[in-house]
């Protein structure tokens, strides 16, 4: 099913026209449920979304209450789910038939809709092989959460593995194939030497010239995934340079070190901007050794141009209308510190007309969390690197997220990994 | 921002504060075009900042102030490509105006346009041939861009021209950003040689190398014969925790002109002044003395006094004797002296468990000591007491000590003669807060267990603890699981957990090990779970994951309502490796 049509089912079952019938929507009274809630009540946000994942993992239903209690579950009371619940610290809440009757006069009655969640995505995570699961936001949310992913990377993408998961996350990788642009400022450090012949031999070794060429397949095979119906959700530098790689097909737009040729000095001026999946009309950044590629990034973190961090906040969208916005969007707090990455956010004027602002930062020339359809997938980017390390560089501690069990910006990245799961309500026919 | 930058700044912003001196009422901004342009920059419109600013440059393309605006304002208004044709008209105007080859050089820099920004330093150059300013400039403009490879052409450059003396600090710090820190750390030395003063600054930035790196700089300042270079060292070694070699290595290289000599131990005291380890306070005190030898007078005396507290503080009461007996003997030393060397005196005997000597010490001070210091130091006597088993020594020489710590203290002699019934109320009368958590958690732990065993008198208790006290872990040990047999469940478990925690700090993991399985016990919930806790905590010692994993997750089923659940489930998260530092 198309996203549009998902969309629209969504849309036309939360407002009670198609309602199905089973028990995790009538509330069948034989089994009583657990409400798990997502507002302040809550202990441990982030692994709430483990729980729910998991609870779906056996096999069990559930529905995610859209803007009801900033998007609580209610799932089935089973004893495992108890036992789930009590070791991660998740707060519950049992309540009976009549509970969820009056809950669901409410949602019914007001901006909330109650998503059904039955199919428990396969969820990938493209990073290299000596990544270390605490520089990427993503590894790190789903092992705090306990959600399995897969790891994969290029010779899995390039050999069509994509086709196994429903779900596809990047971070923080360059798909200019010039090492996110540090290969002149950080010469001779051993973590760069490390990553470029790691790079550099699995190019060889998959039969490209060179790692640009490489990473420009990579993500013409990731758009591809997008639109057969996959889910993709990036950060950081993935955002700008998976859009810059695919913007850029015929065009040079790496440095000599890249590809043994300089970038074309009128790179800006070819680019395909219709092959790309969120930006437009970017200008390129011209010099090899400054650390950012385009003006897409508003605040341009390493360079004389850096912006400060404000917050950014989360708009608000029509639950029965709208729910898949509004899925990505379910926070207990509308507005977020902001975070800073090699691509932090979004200039307005850089983004495609048909794109939805997820959040931005009031009266900046920024937006920090967008989302959009590309055949029959989706994909989501949200700026930054890391949202509870908002200065991230290299050599900082790693983050430790049970120090931050209830980070509104972990939400976001949890948002996206659920939403997958989330099915389009079945039509009567 | 260099001093010429931060110059030509000022000069912009006099107009602007000459007009608030004259009308404070009103804001600075009206009375010139530069003052609007610059308030409108200060409040954040940069639109307006801009369009004020171009004004401006439209009569007068080389007007400084105008152009540093812009050089501000237009990178946030996302127009920084508006710059370089401003900078053209300026330097066709007056190619000759240093401010414009400022704002030249590092919008060139920021541009990528390195050429250019090399053309106008060496224009700027010309016009002041003997200023290293212009190559600074360039730069630290390229070190800002992260751009390595054009600062060092820039920094070659400016050495070819002015010797190469030349930009010293900029190359130091060139080669440490760029990685090559042996060649780094040759060019502070230089650098050090050539300016004394700035041997601090030198040693700031060689202590930021990883660890990994700092085996390079000592390498380097080893081999290097000067004395700057071992001086420099011995800092580096204080600040990187390795005192005692830190103190031979300063030794070695001491100026022999005293003046110099105590500014460089004084360097060393200043990165010894925050470590609290023995070692660490052992170089304090060595250092002290070192400068008081070449001190004279009152100060000498001082400086003699701080270096015998330190050598007590470390422990080492033979020195810290032969440093009091030679204040004592000081024909120098100020009144008021002696007390500080006899409080000195005080603390060496108590450290060396001499009670009644100490005693006849304190007494001998009388009024001399602060109440609140004359109760510390009371205190601690009676500690010395009750190590040697002198109970009512030590309880009198607290009886009227109404702090927390007289509470606390006098609420263990209690326990150690087995009075857990007094031993509950003073305890409880001294809280549970304390300066030190540790003394607080500590009376937690005794309230807790006089609480589980219920009764008001248990003289085997009052003899395992004291045991304990004065150093007898073993008796202590036996006579805690002796006892526990003797008691209900709940003080049985709290006295065998008390039990296994002693064994655990003796390192006798199997005997803790027998006693928190034995203080599981349902009936005593409190103590089953942090007996499970501490099990867990010894199978992640041993390597044993798994089972760790395997007895904290049960204690969060069997005891959801435990304080010590989100501490089992951190342990747990860290054996998953869901969160960093596992185990």
């Amino acid at each position: 099913m198309r996203r549009r049509e998902f969309v629209r089912t969504g849309a036309l079952a939360g407002a009670g026209l198609f309602l199905p019938r089973r028990h995790w929507i009538t509330g069948a009274p034989r089994a009583a449920s657990v409400l798990v809630p997502m507002d302040d009540a809550q202990d441990e946000h982030l692994k709430a979304y483990g729980l729910a994942f998991r609870s779906l993992d056996r096999g069990d239903r559930g529905e995610w209450l859209l803007n009801y209690r900033n998007g609580s579950f209610l799932l089935p009371a089973t004893d495992a789910l108890q036992r789930d619940a009590t070791l991660a610290g998740v707060s519950l809440e049992r309540v009976d038939d009549g509970t969820v009757a009056t809950i669901r006069g409410e949602i019914q009655a007001s901006n909330m809709d109650a998503i059904p969640l039955e199919k428990l995505p396969k969820v990938a995570v493209y990073a290299p092989p000596d990544a270390a699961p605490w520089d990427d936001a993503v590894t790190m949310a789903l092992n705090y959460a306990g959600i399995q992913f897969q790891r994969v990377w290029d010779p899995e993408v390039i050999a069509g593995g994509l086709e196994k998961f429903d779900w596809l996350h990047l971070h923080h990788e360059d798909f200019t194939g010039q090492y996110s642009k540090f290969v002149i400022t950080s010469a001779g450090a051993p973590w760069l030497q490390a990553m470029m012949q790691l790079h550099q031999g699995t190019a060889a070794r998959l039969g490209f010239a060179n790692v640009a060429d490489l990473k420009r397949a990579v993500a013409q095979r990731i758009a591809a995934f997008v639109e057969r119906g996959g889910f993709l959700f990036a950060m950081c530098t993935a955002t700008e340079t998976l859009d810059l790689a695919l913007a850029s097909d015929g065009v040079d737009i790496a440095a000599a070190y890249a590809d043994g040729t300089p970038m074309d000095p009128q790179a800006s001026s070819k680019m395909h901007w219709e092959k790309a999946l969120a930006f437009r009309d970017a200008q390129l950044e011209l010099s090899p050794s400054l650390s950012s590629f385009s003006d897409i990034d508003g605040h341009q973190v390493n360079t004389t141009e850096r912006q400060p961090l404000g917050a950014f906040s989360l708009f608000n969208f029509s639950a029965k209308i709208d729910p898949v916005a509004t899925m990505l969007v379910q926070n207990h707090r509308q507005v977020i510190p902001d975070f800073y990455g090699l691509t932090t956010s979004f200039r307005r004027t850089r983004l495609k007309n048909d794109d939805v602002v997820l959040a931005d930062e009031t009266g900046a020339p920024w937006v920090k969390y967008i989302h959009g359809e590309r055949g029959k997938g989706t994909w989501t980017f949200f700026g930054g690197h890391d949202p509870e390390d908002p200065q991230h560089a290299i050599g900082n501690a790693p983050t430790d997220l049970s120090l931050h069990p209830h980070s509104p910006g972990y939400r976001l990245i949890l948002n996206n990994v659920l939403f997958p799961a989330a099915k389009k309500k079945e039509l009567k026919t | 921002m260099s001093l010429k930058r931060a110059a030509l700044a000022g000069l912009a912003l006099i107009p602007g504060l000459l007009t608030a001196q004259a009308q404070p009422n009103q804001t600075n901004s009206t009375t010139t075009p530069l003052g609007r342009a610059l308030m409108a920059e200060r409040n954040g419109a940069y639109g307006d900042a801009a369009t004020q600013y171009a004004t401006i440059l439209k009569t007068q393309p080389a007007n400084v102030g105008a152009l540093l605006g812009m050089e501000h304002v237009l990178p946030r208004l996302d127009r920084r490509a508006e710059l370089v044709p401003l900078i053209e008209a300026a330097l066709a105007a007056d190619s000759t105006s240093i401010g414009v080859f400022g704002v030249a050089v590092r919008a060139f820099v920021v541009a990528g346009f390195p050429d250019s920004a090399r053309k106008y330093a060496e224009r700027w150059s010309a016009r002041a041939p003997n200023d290293d300013e212009p190559y600074r400039e360039w730069l630290e403009a390229a070190t800002q861009v992260r751009d390595l490879a054009q600062a060092r052409v820039a920094l070659d450059l400016g050495r070819q021209r002015l010797g190469p003396g030349a930009l010293a600090i900029e190359r130091a710090g060139l080669l440490q950003s760029a990685g090559d820190i042996a060649g780094a750390a040759l060019e502070w030395v230089a650098v050090v040689k050539a300016t004394p003063p700035f041997r601090e600054g030198a040693v700031g930035q060689l202590a930021q190398v990883t660890p990994i790196q700092r085996g390079q700089v000592r390498d380097v300042l080893q081999r290097d014969a000067s004395p700057e270079a071992h001086q420099m060292l011995g800092l580096l070694l204080a600040r990187w925790g390795e005192p005692a070699e830190a103190l031979a290595m300063v030794r070695s290289a001491l100026p022999s002109a005293p003046e110099a000599a105590t500014t460089l131990l004084r360097a060393l005291l200043e990165e010894l002044r925050l470590r609290f380890d023995k070692p660490s306070r052992l170089a304090t005190a060595a250092t002290l003395e070192a400068i008081a030898q070449r001190e004279a007078g009152m100060a000498t005396a001082g400086t003699m006094m701080e270096a015998a507290r330190a050598y007590a503080d470390a422990g080492d009461e033979r020195n810290a004797r032969r440093v009091l007996a030679l204040v004592s003997a000081s024909p120098g030393a100020p009144a008021g002296m002696g007390t500080a060397a006899s409080t000195t005196m005080l603390q060496v005997l108590i450290a060396e468990g001499k009670a009644a000597e100490a005693e006849r010490a304190l007494a001998a001070l009388g009024n001399q000591l602060d109440p609140d210091e004359h109760d510390r130091l009371a205190r601690r006597i009676a500690m010395a007491w009750v190590r040697g088993g002198e109970f009512s020594r030590a309880a009198e020489l607290i009886v009227h000590d109404s702090s927390t710590e007289g509470f606390d203290l006098r609420g263990r002699l209690r326990l150690y003669r087995g009075d857990l019934a007094g031993a509950n109320d003073l305890l409880k009368q001294a809280g549970p807060y304390d300066e030190a958590r540790e003394q607080a958690l500590e009376r937690v732990t005794l309230l807790t267990l006089i609480q589980a065993i219920g009764q008001d008198s248990v003289p085997a208790l009052g003899d395992a603890l004291s045991a304990l006290e004065r150093g007898d872990s073993t008796r202590a040990i036996r006579g805690l699981a002796t006892l526990a047999g003797t008691l209900k469940a709940s003080g049985a478990a709290e006295t065998r957990l008390l039990a296994a925690r002693i064994a655990l700090a003796i390192h006798d993991t199997a005997g803790s090990l027998a006693l928190l399985h034995a203080a599981d016990a349902k009936d005593a919930p409190a103590a089953a779970a942090a007996a499970r806790l501490a099990m867990a905590r010894i199978s992640i010692a041993g390597g044993r994951a798994a089972d760790a994993r395997g007895e904290l997750e049960q204690l969060i089923i069997d005891f959801p309502g435990s304080a010590l659940v989100p501490e089992a489930r951190r342990l747990r998260d860290s054996i998953r490796g869901t969160v960093p530092g596992g185990g």
